[in-house]
């Protein structure tokens, strides 16, 4: 990365196209909500982990007159805004560093995990970028934020047994992206300098430019006595620093700024019986920079299974003998991996169902019902897991959903499409002629007006271009 | 549900025969991090190379704990940080580049940290904000704490006109808050630079005495160097092996260094990790009242094996006491204990001797009850052997063991594919000794209404033959010449923030050869990683 002449605070007033204090009082002036919330495309990444019970996923019925499964039915009103795809491989998770743990950071960077150090099986991370931040760099760039990252506990990097099973976006080679987790947190990022009355906004901007004036001009020049390696670094920080820099030219939203949660404790953040809340108040603030048009590429995930995640009642749990409540146990249970009788075998996997049925709730009554309507006619939801089934550590068929909205206008929508013999009982492990995930990820490309891209990721035997099907 | 489920149904979590040599890691590995290549190049000054390390969050709230103090550090929401990347087992950012999100953590926690070091603007300052001699010593004391070197002065200039343009615009405390702000935002506090010198040997710098004070401040004490080391280093002293040993011992016979040792223990073992482990709540109800408690105990039991004991390894692996409250000795089936500080108490010596019978050990390596051997195992060949195993195979079909099996017996039965055997042949047999511990450390006679089959052994080590449960297997390690090797690389690893490579091994000969010499002293070993050539040089990544 090339390094520019600094930029003096004169520069940027000037670019801006505005001179002295009356810069960021300037910027505060509102736009009109319709030119700030329709028209453009805006995409919103959804990822869990774990998979789901397929038996209960797949929908009944044809193309267009398909019937919405128990887990699927909370989006009837949505019904013909769907894309139900039935029969995609998440298919680099079978190369590289495989076994059926680290599909998560596959699924959107379609490339399969290399050797590496980051876990004691000596996985590394992917050494791409995921689809979004492909996206982000072509639509993000007149937002607050090219792209927002939200998740729950212990979608993190942090703690034990984290890795790329644990990570569903990326930034680029070994840049796995830690989501936010905390709601009030992401709103003192989303809303940050925007809020508060005029004067003391406009004090914190010629503050904070200051201060991004003085440290990058001690980056630079402290850059310049490092090897090359370290230059390598202090580059991706000085590259933060231009954004926090073009973050303070940013007007203020137009749109009603929504209430601050209460500031969570770490401890809280990562309580489970939280978890309920944290997904709701999480995606309802992903409403709200949508509508806001802090930026137009939005990225949730739920976590992996790897932090004995307890599910709740709250979330469909039904207690049955001694089933587990770990949402990784349970997953194991529904295959009979462990020693549970036969009755209990068939509520874990009713279980597996209730969990993604929630899921299901949540994204529609937490997220697509509070969108408003011209910014959700604008935008595709995308939502899967990085696994069919959890217990089976099976990569295909993936339960990948997606909601268009009416203005989007790239997908036919009103449609269940199925490929490939998948089995989730008898046939969920091998070749059984279902489409890459690859294809979709080219083809979420083309819908969001990105039609020069023809591959998303690299692995052997990856095919480029779009899945046709869809449009 | 559509066609019932399937009785015979396999099911494989567990590691392949890919790659399952039982060889010592080099952290040379595959396409790993950067900064673990060989140079191929003969060397007669070999170091690994090593990349720009950011602060951890915990190097980042300590250095801010000694120079701003607890009062300004309290409010702050230091999890607002970035995660740290790990090297091995340890905390390091050396392989992270810091994202767009991360820069503006940074600027979040320091305006906080601005903020409040602005109502503490008295004591920071400590002489009048109006007088500019005043205002250039304290951004000289505090720029030079925090960035850990002294400043330039073109650096100190420009940090006065900043003071100096917000004084004006408010008071000396707003001045106070922008130079706080800015400094901890600045790249020189955030990053460990090392620019270094020259030497004979091309891709090897040697480490400028700042730069050899701040690796001795953050191995030793976790934050960055005190006035002896500053002075230390401006006189030269640290550009010899002599002067560096010597403040080493120094900051070693510190109590500040009792933070490293408990976290180099923790993190070596794991037990660390236990502080966001969740184990399945309704099968363990009593784990997360107690794993604070477990993490205090094996933390204690270092600190007293390291200062008050013998201080070798033998002895954390077989000392027959431990530390315990009231809950943990419940918990062990012991007398009670009073509440308070932790009570010193031997234990049963047929139940548990040393570090590896902790709860704390045994429970962060146990996920899933079914497969605590596998995890139980691979954590002794890592974490002991440095040895590292490859991930498991795909999943074809899934096997469902008989439930009346044993637990041991099931694992075995799911295991005994012989495209898990390469791995699992290695790893099973050292997890099964722990087989009398249940996930959460409780000891046991029975697994339901099987006797318990601890038997084992640790093949593709020094160790020989059979061993039975991990007491036996605790003995073994403290006699296991490998292992001590392995405890060299792994304090090498902890000091320098990053995996070692080939280029190292004449630095680990020295670790290695400090500690056996007087007949195991890990004091002895800490002080030859600080003085080994590994330490004091730097050597540059090539581009």
């Amino acid at each position: 990365m090339l390094i520019r002449r600094k930029w003096t605070r004169r520069d940027f007033l000037r670019a801006a196209g505005v001179t002295g204090a009356a810069a960021a009082v300037a910027s505060l002036l509102p736009r009109p909500l319709a030119e700030a919330a329709t028209g453009p495309k805006r995409i919103i990444f959804i990822t869990n982990g774990q998979g789901t019970d397929m038996t209960r996923w797949s929908p009944s019925g044809g193309e267009t007159d398909f019937v919405l499964s128990s887990i699927l039915d909370p989006f009837e009103a949505y019904r013909d805004r769907m894309l139900i795809l039935d029969g995609v491989d998440n298919e680099p998770a079978y190369h590289g560093q495989a076994g059926g743990h680290f599909g998560m950071s596959t699924l959107w960077t379609g490339v399969p995990i290399p050797a590496g150090t980051v876990r004691e099986e000596g996985v590394g991370w992917p050494q791409a970028a995921s689809v979004d931040r492909r996206i982000a760099a072509r639509v993000g760039t007149e937002t607050r934020f090219d792209a927002f990252y939200w998740g729950t506990w212990p979608a993190s990097l942090s703690g034990g047994n984290q890795g790329p099973n644990g990570i569903a976006y990326h930034r680029g080679p070994d840049q796995p992206i830690e989501p936010e987790l905390s709601p009030s947190r992401a709103f003192d990022r989303l809303f940050d300098g925007v809020t508060g009355d005029e004067e003391t906004i406009a004090r914190l901007r010629a503050e904070r430019q200051s201060v991004l004036d003085l440290v990058t001009g001690e980056l630079t020049r402290v850059r310049a006595e490092l090897p090359a390696a370290d230059r390598e670094r202090m580059d991706a920080h000085l590259h933060g620093f231009r954004t926090l820099e073009e973050r303070l030219a940013d007007l203020a939203p137009a749109c009603t700024l929504p209430g601050r949660s209460e500031d969570f404790t770490d401890s809280a953040i990562r309580n489970f019986d939280n978890h309920p809340l944290m997904t709701s108040l999480q995606f309802e603030l992903m409403a709200h920079a949508l509508a806001c048009d802090l930026t137009r590429v939005a990225c949730f995930q739920w976590p992996h299974s790897e932090g004995n995640a307890r599910f709740l009642e709250a979330e469909g749990y039904r207690a049955f003998g001694s089933l587990h409540t770990n949402a990784h146990q349970m997953s194991y249970e529904v295959v009979g991996d462990t020693a549970v009788t036969d009755s209990e075998r068939v509520i874990a996997r009713e279980n597996m169902g209730y969990l993604t049925r929630w899921r299901s709730e949540m994204i529609v009554n937490h997220l697509l019902d509070r969108m408003l309507p011209d910014v959700r006619d604008n935008t595709l939801v995308v939502w899967s897991a990085e696994m069919s089934e959890g217990g089976t550590h099976s990569n295909r068929n993936i339960p990948l959903v997606m909601v268009q909205g009416s203005e989007f206008g790239a997908f036919r929508a009103g449609r269940y499409l199925k490929w490939g013999s998948y089995d989730p009982l008898t046939n969920f492990r091998a070749e059984h002629g279902g489409k890459h995930m690859s294809k979709v990820l080219v083809s979420l490309c083309h819908a969001m007006d990105m039609p020069e891209v023809d591959a998303v990721g690299d692995y052997p035997g990856m095919e480029p271009g779009p899945l046709e099907e869809l449009f | 549900m559509r066609g019932g489920f399937l009785l015979t149904l396999l099911f494989l979590t567990l590691l392949s025969l890919a790659a399952c040599n039982g060889q010592i890691s080099d952290g040379t590995g595959g396409s790993g991090p950067p900064g673990t290549t060989v140079d191929p190049t003969p060397c007669e000054l070999c170091v690994g190379s090593s990349y720009l390390l950011r602060l951890t969050r915990s190097e980042y709230e300590r250095s801010l704990r000694t120079v701003l103090g607890d009062e300004v550090v309290d409010p702050l929401r230091i999890d607002f940080l970035p995660s740290d990347g790990h090297a091995g087992p340890f905390a390091s950012n050396a392989f992270f580049d810091v994202d767009d999100d991360g820069v503006e953590a940074y600027r979040a926690v320091a305006e906080s940290a601005g903020a409040q070091s602005a109502l503490h603007a008295d004591t920071l300052l400590g002489c009048d904000g109006a007088d500019p001699a005043c205002v250039e010593g304290f951004i000289a004391s505090v720029g030079s704490q925090l960035y850990r070197r002294p400043l330039l002065d073109e650096e100190v200039t420009t940090y006065r006109t900043l003071f100096e343009e917000y004084a004006a615009l408010g008071t000396a405390a707003d001045g106070v808050r922008l130079v706080i702000t800015a400094m901890l935002q600045a790249p020189s506090f955030l990053y460990r630079i090392e620019v270094g010198l020259p030497t004979d040997q091309d891709g090897v710098r040697a480490l400028t005495g700042y730069e050899v004070a701040t690796r001795l401040a953050f191995f030793f004490w976790g934050s960055g160097p005190d006035a002896r080391l500053m002075e230390a280093a401006a006189t030269g002293d640290l550009e010899t092996r002599g002067g560096i040993e010597e403040q080493a011992r120094r900051m070693l016979a510190d109590d500040r260094s009792n933070a490293m040792l408990a976290r180099f223990h923790l993190a070596w073992l794991g037990v660390d990790e236990l502080e966001t482990k969740r184990v399945d709540d309704a099968l363990f109800p009593s784990f997360e009242g107690l794993k604070f408690d477990m993490i205090a105990e094996t933390e204690a039991f270092v600190l007293h094996v390291v200062r008050n004991d013998d201080a070798r390894m033998e002895t954390l692996l077989t000392a027959p006491y431990t530390f315990v409250g009231p809950a943990l000795a419940a918990h062990y089936g012991m007398a009670d204990v009073p509440p308070g500080e932790l009570t010193m108490v031997t234990t049963d010596p047929s139940e548990r001797a040393g570090v590896l019978t902790q709860a704390g050990f045994i429970a962060a390596h146990t996920n899933d009850p079914s497969s605590a051997a596998v995890h139980r195992g691979i954590a002794v060949r890592e974490r002991f052997f440095c040895q590292t195993l490859p991930p498991p195979p795909p999943v074809d079909t899934i096997i469902a063991p008989d439930p009346t099996l044993s637990t041991r017996q099931k694992l075995e039965v799911k295991t005994s594919p012989s495209a898990c055997q390469g791995c699992h042949a290695l790893i099973n047999p050292v997890g099964f000794t722990f087989e009398h511990y249940d996930a959460i450390g409780v000891y046991r006679t029975r697994d339901g209404a099987h006797p318990i089959d601890a038997s084992g052994a640790a093949p593709n080590t020094d160790v020989a033959g059979t061993l039975d449960g991990a007491l036996e297997l605790s003995r073994e390690l403290a006699r296991s010449d490998e292992v001590k090797q392995c405890l060299a690389q792994q304090w090498l690893r902890f000091a320098l923030g990053r995996p070692t490579a080939v280029a190292d091994q004449s630095s680990a000969d020295e670790v290695y050869d400090a500690y056996v010499a007087p007949e195991g002293d890990i004091l002895e070993l800490i002080v030859a990683v600080a003085t080994s050539p590994s330490f004091r040089y730097r050597g540059v990544p090539s581009e």
